[in-house]
This record gives C-alpha cells, sequence and structure tokens, in this order.
C-alpha cells in the first residue's frame, strides 16, 4: 500500500496540483512516477488493442458442445470413461462416481473460408469463423466456480489481489473523462443454474480503489448512488457541487492541500458520470437495425442488451468492459441448456464482432469468449461437471488473428495436449496486447512484487498473434 | 503436475542468492530482541515532554529539521475526537482546551476520551480488519454465519482495557484455558474468522489446506508482521522462514474440529461448526428463574401422595385388564432419485403413484424399493441429488385406535401421506433440523401406509423422523403385571413415576412445566450464539510440496515455531495453540510488541515507524526510528501490555500536537513525513464518514453491542448471490442509525458506501486501509439516502438551535461540523446557496416534500418545508466538505 501512496505522492511532487488531480479521476491517466510527456508505466511497447471487452460464459461452457469437437467421445457414449485418463485427477461433484462417457450432445460444422469447426448449434458465431481465433488447449487450476474466478480474474486464488481491468487500468490508464475505465456488466440465463459471483472479482485489490471495476445495473440505479436524491434537479444538484467546490477553494487557501484538489475534481467527474451514465445505458437512439442485428428492443439486462452497451462503453473509451452471463453451469440436461444459451449468446456474440468491425473497431478492440473452466467428457447424468484440464476460448480482433485455431485436447477432450495454455498465458497475450510487459506491470505486496501473471513462467499465445 | 519455471525476469528471484540470505539473515534487526536504549537528550530545549519527543527530535536534529508549531486547539480537539474515538470533536470540548493555556484540559480530555465506550469501538474497528470479522462465509453462496458475539467481545476488551497479552491469549486460545468461561471461549472464535466454503463439489481436502494456510497468513501478519505466507509454496526468498515452518506453524490449528465443505444439510447448530451460547445477563437471569420454577412444577410431578397411591391402584388394574401397545413401525424403504428441473418442479412433479406403494415396484427392471433398516429414528439421514426427490415408505401397526404424532424435518420441501392421503405439503428450502413439522393422525386397528416424498433443490438432501403415541410401554407392563407387593423399589419408582407422567390428576403440573418448556425454548431461540473454537484430535498436518495439497509425500510435522526464531520449551505431548500464544508473548520476542506499538504508531501519527506495516523481514522498510520503535516496545511489555496507556503516551507527546501543515520547502525535502516534524492529514476512515454525518446531525444511536445491522442499501446489491438468493432486509427503527461498525459485513458484497471509502472487504487481513479520492465517494455523499436524512436532522438542528437568521444558522453549521465560526466568504458562499434553495423549494413544495421525505426518521412537522428543504440542502454541502472528511 505504501508503495502506491508514496508513487501517488512523488507523481503530485514531480507534476504539480493539475497534473495529480487529473491522474486521480477514475485511473485516468498512468499513476506511474514518469514525468508529463513520458509514456506510462506499464507500456513498453506499441498496443495492438487498446480495450477489451471479455464475454464471460460464467458457469464454464461445456467445449465439447461449443468449440471443441470430439467424435472419438460421440463413439463412447455411454461407455466407460477409460481410467487412464482420470486416474488421479480431482473431480468436483462426480468424486467417488462410476464415470460414463456422455458423448457431445450436438453436431459440429464447418464455417467461413478458413473452414473452422463449431458446434451447429452456435451458427452466428460460426458465421464470425474468419474473424475468431479459436484456442482448445485451455487450462486452469481451480474446479469449484468462487475459486476458479478468483484465479481467471486475478491470477491468484487468494482473495486481495487486483483483477485483469484494474491491472490494466492501473498501466496504462483510461481514455474517458465520464466513465470508469473498469466497467462490468452481468446477465443471467434460462438454462443451468446462476451461480453466484463475488464483487471480489472486479476488485482493485491493493491496488488504489479508483482502478476497481464499477459495476453497470440493468434494474434501479445504473451506477450504485448515480441518481440525485428525490427533490433535487439536475440544476440544484450542479449549484451544490458548485458550492461544495468553492468552499473547498477557500480552505485550499488556508491549508493548501492538494487532495482538495484532488476532491474538487472528483465531484465534477461524479456530476459528469451523473449525466453520462444514464445516457449510456439508454439503448433508445440506437437504430432499429442495430437492434435488430443483436437481437434486442431496449436495455432489458439480457446478454444481449449488454453486448450493445459493450460497444458503447467501448466507443467512449472504458478499457476494460466484462460481460459476465451466468447461465453456463449445466450439470444436468446439457442439451437443453446448451440451446437455450446459444439462444441467448450465439447471436449477440457475432453482432458484437460484427457491429465494432463495421466501426473500424475491431482492429484495436480485443474479444474474448470464455468460461473459468470446461465441463467433463464423462457425464453427470444427462449433464457435464467442472473440468479444468482441458477447455476452449476464442479470441478477436486488437491485434488476434482469425480464423485461426490453437492447440488441442486428447481424443476424448479430457486433457490439453497440444499447445497448453493456462490462464496466466492468456493473462500474458491480453497484457502484450495491451502493449504491456506483462512481466513488469507489477506492484510490491506484502514483500512479493506480485503481478497479474504471477510468479511461474506465462508466454503469450505468440501463434494467434497478428 | 506440471513442472514448474521460475521465470527468469523477476528481479526478486534474480536479486539474491536466497540461501546465503537465509542464512545471513537471522542478524536482521526485527529478529533480534528489542534492545534497551537510551533516551537521547537533544538540543532543543522546552519542546520534549516525553521520551517519545526526545527520540523524534534528535533524529530531526541530525538532519536539521525542525518540528512544527503546535496545531491550535480547534484542530489539535477534532484531531484527537477522530483519533481516539472515530466521531467529531464537540465544540465544548474544542472550548474547554482552547480556555486552558495549562494544557491540563487537553490531557484531561485524552483520559476522557480513552475512558469512553467509543474509544473501544474505534480501537475495535482496526483490530476487526486486521482478524478479518465479517458476518459471511467469503466462498461461494457467502452465508451469513453467527459471530457478532466476537466483536463483542473486542470491543468489550479495549473497554477493560484487557492486557494485550490476555487479549491475544484468549484469542488464539481461550478455549484451552483451563475452566474457560463463555467470554474467553468466544474470543477463541478468532480461529474461525476463516473463509470457508459450501460450495457443491469442492474438494474438502483443499479446503482444509486453505484453511490452515488462511490461519497461518493471519496470525503472521497480525502478531509477527511477517510473510509467512510466502513460505506455503517454497521456503522464503528472503526471510528465514522455510516451508517446513509454515507448516508447523499451521499444526497449531489442526486440532481445531473443522470440515472441509460445510453442509447445507447439517442442522441449524452444527452448520457451520460447532457454536457456544452467549446469553446476555439479564437472559441468563430470566434462564434461572424459569429454571426455578420448573424445578418446583417438577417437585409436584415427582411427589408421590397417598391421593396419587389409590388412583395409580386404579389406573393398574384398568391397565393390566386391557394393555395399551405402542404402535408398530416397520423399517423404512426409499425411492429415488428422481431428478426435474427445480426444487418446485421436483416436489409438485408426480413421479409414482403417490397413493398405494407396492414394494415389488421396479424403476427400468430395476427394484425401486431400497430397505433402509439402518435409518434409526430421532436422527437425521442423508440423501443426494440436486433438484430431485425421494419416496419414503414405512408401514405402522396399531392394535387399538390411536392417536399418533408424526414428526418430521426436511431439507428442503416435503409431503407426507397416510393411506393414500395428503396430510402435509410444504413446498419450501430449508436445512434439515429435528420436529420442523407435525402431523397427528387417528389411526384405527391395522396396518398403515406412510409415505413421505423429500425433495431438495441445491446443497444439502436430508430428512428427519420420530414417532409419538399414547401406550404403555412394554417395560412398565412387564413390572405391572409384578404383584405389588413382590415389586422391587426400582420397580415401584418406575411404575409411579409413569403413572405420575399420565395422570389426569396431575395434568395442570404438566401443562405449567410444558408452558415453562416453551417459554425456555423461545428464551433460549433469542440467546446469541457465536461459531466456537472446539478442540479435538489433531488432524494429521504435512509439509504440502509446492503447496500442492493433493501431494501425500511431505513430511509429518508437529506444531512449532519457526526455526530461526528458537524452539518452544519442550512440554509433555503436543504443543498447543497455547504454547503459540506463550512464545509470542515472551518478554523477549523480537517482533509482537514492535508489530503492535509500530501499527498504533501509524493510527495516531499517519505511518508507520516501519512504513510495511506487515513486513518487518528483509525487505520491508527500515524503522526511521529504530531506538524509538525500541523504546516503545520495551515499554509497552515492561506496563503489562497496557494498550490504553501505550495510547495515552502517543497522544500527550508534543510530536503528536505537531502541526499538520509544512511549508513547501519541508514538504519536498521530507514528502514522506519520515522525521515527524509535523503531523498527518488524511481522511476519515469509511465508517467514520457515516457516522460524522449521523453524530453531527444527532440521528447517532450509540448503543454498544449487538447483532450486526442493516441499514439502507441500494436495492438489488445482492443480486449476484445466490443459494439461497438473498434479498436485504434492511432494519427499521434505531438500528438504521447505530455506528458502522456495526453494520452487517457481507464479505462478497460490502455495503457499497462503505466499500467506496476504502472499508476492507475482510477476506485477507488489512494492516493499511486505501486513501483513496473518487468520483464514487462524491457520488455517495451527494447522494446516499443516510446522508441526504443527516443533512436534513442536520438542517433541522440549524433551524431550531441555530437562530432565527440565515447568518447565525450558518455559524451553527460551521461549529458543529467543524468545530469552527465560518470566514465572512464562507459564510456568503453558503448563505447565497441556501437563499437560492429557498426560492426555488418555495415554488416547488413536491419537490421540498420529497427531498424530506428521504429516510425514516419522520419528518419535522414544526418545520416549514420550504425552509428546511434549503437548510437540508446546506447541511448536504457541510458533509460533503473536504475540510469535514479531513483529520489534521
Amino acid at each position: 500500500m505504501h508503495d502506491v501512496t508514496e508513487q501517488t505522492r512523488r507523481a503530485f511532487l514531480s507534476q504539480g496540483i493539475g497534473a495529480i488531480a487529473a491522474s486521480q479521476l477514475l485511473g485516468r491517466a498512468p499513476t506511474g512516477n514518469q514525468g508529463p510527456g513520458q509514456a506510462p508505466k506499464g507500456r513498453r511497447h506499441a498496443p495492438r488493442a487498446k480495450r477489451v471487452i471479455h464475454l464471460y460464459m460464467a458457469g464454464g461452457p461445456s467445449h465439447l458442445e461449443t468449440l471443441d469437437e470430439k467424435p472419438a467421445l460421440a463413439a463412447l457414449d455411454g461407455q466407460p470413461m477409460p481410467e487412464s485418463f482420470t486416474r488421479g485427477q480431482p473431480i468436483a461433484q462426480l468424486q467417488g462416481q462410476r464415470l460414463v462417457c456422455l458423448g457431445p450432445r450436438f453436431p459440429f460444422a464447418s464455417f467461413g473460408q478458413s473452414g473452422q469447426r463449431i458446434c451447429a448449434r452456435f451458427p452466428h458465431i460460426g458465421s464470425v469463423a474468419d474473424e475468431i481465433a479459436i484456442i482448445r488447449s485451455m487450462q486452469t487450476d481451480q474446479i469449484n466456480h468462487d475459486p476458479a474466478h478468483t484465479l481467471f480474474n486475478t491470477g491468484n486464488t487468494n482473495p486481495g489481489r487486483p483483477s485483469m481491468g484494474s491491472w490494466i487500468n492501473y498501466g496504462i490508464g483510461s481514455e474517458c473523462d465520464d466513465l470508469p475505465g473498469f466497467v462490468v456488466l452481468s446477465s443471467v440465463g434460462r438454462g443451468g443454474q446462476a451461480q453466484p459471483i463475488a464483487a471480489r472479482q472486479w476488485s482493485a485489490g491493493f491496488l488504489p480503489s479508483r482502478f476497481q471495476g464499477v459495476e453497470f445495473r440493468s434494474k434501479g440505479d445504473p451506477v450504485l448512488y448515480v441518481n440525485n436524491p428525490p427533490g433535487v434537479t439536475r440544476q440544484q444538484q450542479r449549484e451544490a457541487v458548485d458550492t461544495i467546490g468553492r468552499l473547498n477553494s477557500l480552505h485550499d487557501g488556508v491549508v493548501a492541500d492538494p487532495e482538495i484538489a484532488t476532491r474538487i475534481a472528483q465531484f465534477e467527474m461524479a456530476f459528469r458520470m451523473q449525466r453520462s451514465v444514464p445516457e449510456l445505458t439508454d439503448l433508445g437512439n440506437e437504430p432499429s437495425e442495430v437492434l435488430d442485428l443483436y437481437g434486442v428492443e431496449g436495455q432489458d439486462g439480457s446478454f444481449a442488451s449488454n453486448c450493445l452497451l459493450a460497444r458503447r462503453l467501448a466507443e467512449r473509451g472504458v478499457r476494460f468492459i466484462q460481460v459476465y452471463h451466468r447461465a453456463w453451469d449445466h450439470h444436468g440436461g446439457i442439451e437443453r441448456a446448451i440451446g437455450l444459451t446459444a439462444d441467448e449468446v450465439d447471436r449477440a456474440t457475432a453482432a458484437l464482432i460484427l457491429d465494432l468491425k463495421r466501426r473500424g473497431m475491431l482492429d484495436d478492440t480485443l474479444v474474448l469468449w470464455g468460461g473459468e473452466f470446461g465441463r467433463t467428457p464423462m457425464g453427470q447424468g444427462n449433464g457435464r461437471d467442472h473440468h479444468i484440464r482441458g477447455f476452449s476460448y476464442f479470441m478477436a480482433g486488437g491485434g488476434v488473428r482469425g480464423g485461426v485455431s490453437h492447440g488441442a485436447t486428447d481424443e476424448l477432450g479430457y486433457r490439453a495436449v497440444e499447445d497448453v495454455v493456462h490462464v496466466r498465458d492468456l493473462h500474458a497475450t491480453i497484457l502484450h496486447l495491451l502493449g504491456i510487459d506483462y512481466d513488469r506491470l507489477s506492484q510490491r505486496f506484502q514483500g512479493l512484487d506480485v503481478r497479474l501473471t504471477g510468479v511461474e513462467h506465462a508466454e503469450p499465445i505468440w501463434p494467434i498473434l497478428a | 503436475m506440471q513442472r514448474r519455471r521460475w521465470t527468469s525476469a523477476l528481479a526478486w528471484v534474480a536479486a539474491a542468492a536466497p540461501a546465503a540470505i537465509a542464512q545471513s539473515n537471522p542478524s536482521h534487526w526485527a529478529y533480534q530482541p528489542p534492545r534497551e536504549v537510551a533516551i537521547p537528550l537533544p538540543d532543543g530545549e522546552g519542546w520534549a515532554r516525553s521520551p517519545i519527543d526526545a527520540f523524534v527530535l534528535d533524529r530531526m536534529e541530525r538532519d536539521g529539521h525542525v518540528p512544527a508549531a503546535e496545531a491550535d486547539a480547534r484542530t489539535l480537539v477534532r484531531r484527537l475526537a477522530f483519533d481516539l474515538t472515530g466521531l467529531p470533536a464537540s465544540p465544548g470540548q474544542v472550548d474547554a482546551v482552547a480556555a486552558d493555556p495549562t494544557g491540563s484540559a487537553f490531557v484531561a480530555l485524552v483520559d476522557e476520551l480513552l475512558a469512553s465506550p467509543q474509544f473501544a469501538e474505534r480501537m475495535a474497528m482496526h483490530w476487526l480488519d486486521l482478524v478479518r470479522f465479517a458476518d459471511t462465509t467469503g466462498v461461494h453462496a457467502d452465508n451469513p454465519w453467527d459471530i457478532h458475539p466476537y466483536r463483542d467481545w473486542v470491543i468489550r476488551a479495549f473497554l477493560d482495557n484487557m492486557p494485550f497479552d490476555r487479549f491475544t491469549r484468549e484469542q488464539l486460545a481461550g478455549d484451552l484455558i483451563p475452566d474457560a468461561d463463555t467470554s474467553q471461549r468466544v474470543a477463541a472464535a478468532y480461529n474461525r474468522l476463516n473463509l470457508i466454503t459450501r460450495e457443491g463439489g469442492s474438494q474438502p481436502k483443499e479446503f482444509l489446506a486453505r484453511y490452515t494456510a488462511d490461519r497461518v497468513r493471519n496470525l503472521s501478519t497480525v502478531w509477527l508482521g511477517s510473510t509467512v505466507g510466502c513460505a506455503e509454496c517454497h521456503d522464503h526468498k528472503f526471510d528465514p522462514i522455510r516451508t517446513r515452518d509454515f507448516y508447523r506453524l499451521g499444526a497449531f490449528f489442526a486440532d481445531i474440529e473443522q470440515v472441509g465443505v460445510y453442509s447445507q444439510g447439517a442442522p441449524k447448530d452444527r452448520y457451520f461448526g460447532p457454536y457456544v451460547k452467549v446469553p446476555t445477563a439479564e437472559q441468563e437471569r430470566a434462564l434461572d428463574a424459569l429454571a426455578d420454577r420448573a424445578a418446583a412444577a417438577r417437585l409436584i410431578l415427582d411427589t408421590q401422595t397417598p391421593e396419587l397411591d389409590a388412583a395409580q391402584a386404579a389406573w393398574e388394574r384398568a391397565t393390566l385388564a386391557e394393555p395399551p401397545l405402542p404402535p408398530r413401525l416397520g423399517p423404512w424403504h426409499a425411492a429415488g432419485p428422481f431428478r426435474g428441473k427445480s426444487l418446485s418442479d421436483v416436489h409438485r412433479q408426480r413421479f409414482w403413484p403417490e397413493d398405494g406403494v407396492d414394494l415389488e415396484a421396479s424403476v427400468d427392471g430395476a427394484p425401486a424399493w431400497t430397505p433402509h433398516p439402518e435409518w434409526t429414528d430421532g436422527v437425521p439421514h442423508n440423501l443426494s441429488g440436486g433438484n430431485s426427490a425421494y419416496y419414503l415408505f414405512r408401514t405402522i401397526d396399531v392394535v387399538r385406535p390411536q392417536r399418533v404424532t408424526l414428526r418430521f424435518g426436511s431439507d428442503d420441501a416435503i409431503r407426507v401421506w397416510v393411506d393414500g392421503e395428503l396430510l402435509l405439503d410444504r413446498e419450501v428450502q430449508r436445512g434439515v433440523a429435528p420436529d420442523q413439522e407435525r402431523v397427528d393422525v387417528e389411526l384405527a386397528p391395522g396396518r398403515h401406509q406412510l409415505v413421505a416424498k423429500i425433495s431438495n433443490g441445491a446443497g444439502g438432501f436430508a430428512f428427519f423422523f420420530r414417532s409419538e403415541a399414547d401406550h404403555v410401554p412394554e417395560d412398565i407392563l412387564d413390572r405391572l403385571t409384578t404383584a405389588a407387593d413382590a415389586r422391587s423399589q426400582a420397580d415401584r419408582d418406575a411404575v409411579s413415576t409413569w403413572f405420575r407422567s399420565t395422570t389426569p390428576l396431575l395434568e395442570a403440573a404438566r401443562l405449567q412445566l410444558a408452558s415453562l418448556e416453551t417459554e425456555r425454548a423461545a428464551l433460549e431461540d433469542q440467546v446469541a450464539v457465536c461459531m466456537a473454537t472446539v478442540s479435538t484430535e489433531p488432524m494429521t498436518t504435512r509439509v504440502l510440496r509446492r503447496g500442492d495439497w493433493m501431494d501425500e509425500s511431505g513430511e509429518v510435522v508437529s506444531p512449532g515455531v519457526p526455526a530461526a526464531f528458537g524452539a518452544l520449551p519442550t512440554t509433555d505431548g503436543r504443543p498447543t495453540r497455547l504454547d503459540l500464544a506463550d512464545w509470542l508473548l515472551a518478554d523477549d520476542h523480537p517482533l509482537v510488541a514492535r508489530v503492535f506499538v509500530n501499527r498504533l504508531w501509524r493510527l495516531f501519527f499517519g505511518r508507520g515507524i516501519v512504513a510495511t506495516l506487515d513486513d518487518f523481514g528483509t525487505q520491508g522498510a527500515r524503522p526511521t526510528h529504530p531506538e524509538l520503535l525500541d523504546w516503545l516496545a520495551r515499554r509497552f511489555v515492561e506496563s503489562g501490555w497496557d494498550v490504553r496507556a501505550m495510547v495515552r503516551l502517543l497522544v500527550t507527546s508534543s510530536t503528536y500536537r505537531q502541526s499538520s501543515s509544512c511549508s513547501p520547502e519541508t514538504a519536498r525535502s521530507d514528502p514522506y513525513n519520515e522525521w515527524f516534524a509535523r503531523q498527518a492529514r488524511f481522511r476519515v476512515d469509511a465508517e467514520v464518514v457515516r457516522d460524522q454525518a449521523l453524530a453531527v446531525s444527532g440521528l447517532l444511536v450509540p448503543e454498544l453491542f449487538g447483532r450486526s445491522v442493516r441499514p439502507y442499501q441500494p436495492e438489488g446489491f445482492y443480486q449476484h448471490l445466490n443459494f439461497p438468493r438473498r434479498r436485504y432486509e434492511q432494519d427499521a427503527g434505531e438500528a438504521l442509525w447505530r455506528r458502522s461498525l456495526y453494520t452487517h459485513w457481507q464479505r462478497q458484497y460490502l455495503h457499497p458506501a462503505l466499500a467506496a471509502f476504502d472499508a476492507p472487504s475482510r477476506e485477507e487481513c488489512t494492516v493499511e486501509r486505501g486513501r483513496s479520492n473518487t468520483p464514487l465517494q462524491a457520488l455517495v455523499l451527494l447522494n446516499d439516502p443516510i446522508l441526504v436524512e443527516a443533512a436534513r436532522a442536520l438542517g433541522a438542528r440549524a433551524m431550531r438551535e441555530g437562530g432565527t437568521d440565515v447568518t447565525s444558522r450558518i455559524s451553527f453549521l460551521f461549529r458543529t461540523v467543524l468545530a469552527r465560526t465560518p470566514t465572512d466568504e464562507e459564510a456568503a458562499v453558503l448563505t447565497e446557496h441556501v437563499a437560492r434553495l429557498l426560492a426555488q423549494y418555495a415554488n416547488d413544495r413536491p419537490a421540498a416534500d420529497a427531498l424530506l421525505d428521504v429516510g425514516e426518521r419522520e419528518v419535522y412537522s414544526d418545520l416549514d418545508p420550504a425552509e428546511l428543504a434549503a437548510w437540508t440542502g446546506a447541511g448536504r454541502v457541510m458533509l460533503s466538505l473536504h475540510e469535514t472528511l479531513t483529520r489534521s
């Protein structure tokens, strides 16, 4: 903690009051100890992506019914899972039970010029096959939702570490002055149970709290406390902010406290947010053609409307946008559940990629699609259990090659065997594309230089980078 | 497991050869006991009030610094009140100190505040961050648990100025103290504050390893100021902490009764492991009185009189003529699980003929009914499967018309049929407990069919059953058949006891006893419970290589302290948490006292003598004033670990009383205030932002202790919680205006206004909160209903107590909130604001009413709404000022 304070203070001393005031605005501008005009602390090379949209398929999508085709598993449907695959492996809810193969519930098809093999139940995603890079060799360390999300977001399973979005804003700042640099959206679906999500997942951990993710809600105030109290007009709020600012300035004349300039600026920023947030979340001025593309009628809290909202946030310069869809925990009835969930995400996911592309934003917007882990090739009744040894992700835009795939699992989709990509490698890839040296973006905490990618070796997925 | 590679780019690995450091750093300053140091004699005369000042001034003089001037009385008293109580100073306190040039009024105020309950609350806020006290489990579903008595214990300990050694010992090992009382057992709940999971599919062994690691991290941060957590997976790179040391420390906690994955199906009193009951003194008295009355009633029931003798003889004859037998229940049979989409679905769906049972029935060729003779009555039995149902079946045979009471517990929903008739239908989501449901049936002689259907959503799945019926037990009947004069004393006692328990002659006493029992149960239900630390057979502790819980090849270790710190004195048998406490509290322990006084120093001076409060190791900051730190540490131990005396020493020093203002030159030459040549200036803590608003507006309810409270919170804030889904049940009445340290602390969704001002989630130990300055804070200050309500109450105070004209009311506001008078310019700015609002609200009565309607505190009907709305606006400004939020 002390280091952050010291850097802030040092930045103030070297840049003067105005500079620090600007740098305090929800993480806008870097916090490092560089002087004006220097490159931000975290950025070491030219960025390919300016911002990230993480379509976070929370609950753990089955790779076997989305991105990883396994005919051999279909052939073994109903047969015992060969023990050679599973011996000594951690298993979640199937602990101690007879392990039986469950064949994939849907056929796969070739899509696009690249001919990428994608589950036929996701034809819209298939339609953008030439834009996406599919990773079929993901691995994680955590087999239950809460710790797996914590690992995926922070690189560590102990609470208290900063999340990806916080690290990125800490490293290279935000580009907008009336919205937070890290925004979280969330929806629930009809298939699968809505596993809980902790606010820890978008916490700034030990970084200053201005780098924390801010949740935009679809019900109630879109941002907590963003609406005026009843009986207070926007003009009256303006006057209140002015009066507070004038009194704060008068006091600054007496005590010369640099924090006062920051405080005044933060009230201004808050006031701007009070206007910009409702404008942003009002989808009413989107043309009907755009609404049709995403398959929404307005802001209804659905994944599809959140995808559209994500594009609007990206347009306004928000650095890291995380769109949770809490619908993928398919322990039972996976065939029906995948169908329901596909209806919710397939079209909107493709729409977002197409929409970004036609606006020229896909080049510098990195889109990620996937969950905190995958699901077992073994059935859990007619569903699948959590699985960490092999699962899939796809990425698009922001310096990633389209129409390619990377890595592979074994013939039953149990274990990633070719070009294994750990979560920390995904982190390294994201940071690298943003122009950040992932090994150097660190913060001293409890005696350790903590970094998102952790202490073990991490490496960007070079073959999929354009 | 994939072999790990350590990235070569990491400076902290490459910078040094770890082995060499680990060998050499036992000489590191923090591993030597605090030295006896001479108090220096600095040149500057008249400034030093205490040895603290001598150390600080001596250090300043070496670099040519001079102390800042003493702060004015108003700044000093405001600072003191924030520091000692977390509440603003009253104008009267400022006046008293300002009026006394001798300084004795200041010291008197220090003593007054140190003795106040608010001091205890303020110190508790600090301690609760350290031990990660919260009201919920922290993982996955983040369910609430019963822990608030521990928080109250901490407050009471500071209120009683409990010495820090006892404070430490009772938390780590209160349960092991011989004849531990309730208070000590509550203190030991410290050991239960780690995050725990109930998530289905979790690996129990993995979580047991996590719980141990969590406890070791907390112990070593709070008491040792050391990063022992680094050694979970590898020997510490720089400090003399080996992986083995980490697990030996963990072994001290291996005796704590716990499970890796807690079960939703567990009965309520075992939900998160063992509990201790914590009655208030009043409840204890009431329970004693009830027990006395019950004893009197029981005496009547236990006393055989001649009248009863006669009645018994008549009863014996009648009973022998026609013996009433108990119903005979067949063994349970079960069919299932039958799966569905949801709890509601499986509960309502008819999977099976529910009105008649065929034990030979089969599903897909396999017999559907499985006998379960092992399912005894009176204890819960587990079933398994999510979103599924089981049918349970057994027969009941009676030989005469008989009234039978069937009692059930179920997790979750339940339906009960007798002879095909649906008698109970309860769609509910809950954990199982005895006697949750009662079904009374009048049975005709013959065989009857009892069918129960238990339906489960997620998590635990279980049922409970027992039955009661009026009958004479067989052993009594046996004794009756012996002629009265041939019976042994034991026979006679057994028969008359049974008789008295059923005879109508004693019905009144029995009813009275039953009603006393009901009363007692109701009262017991109100008694607070607290998760308890219960010592049991220690589980095996192994060194986990690379921290991998699946690796069982590591050495089995016994409890012990890090080898670099020596060894525990040899004792008989396995060292316990009491031995751990003794080791920490040895007079010459190098870390414990230093770490504690250093954190206290930070509370009152803004930064530690060692800036890294949580890292006294070789990678941490060096102390800026090593002699002062040692002197304070020794003084603390020699005083008998007297916390209040130490705080008094700190805040009465000249160092403390300095102004926080400094020249730009000083700011440049000592930007971090390392030499303490001025006081610190920082934003008040999250709780204080709200508590101050409550205090100055008069809304504050200063009650101490009790269950956590739920003040206003934005609708839907818990929408991402599940198992079960959560709805925030906002409190009503006084609970809305309690101090913020009593606010329900939901680890995964901490109250957003507290979180906005850097209150930690308390998932991990927090030694030092951030002090950020963000737009979200401005949104809270402007728009949070509690601040709007406080502004209204403050505005009403200005109108009632601040005189009749605008100027005097504005003076009242400044005096009440900031303990000073406004400058003319300030008064003019606020006057203009009030005038504008007054004009606006005078023309818009509905807007005024809407603003005044915020919050549950009743509207002040004696005040003009437009005027009060305008003064509410003034109150909002006052509560949002930077100066209001700043301790300087």
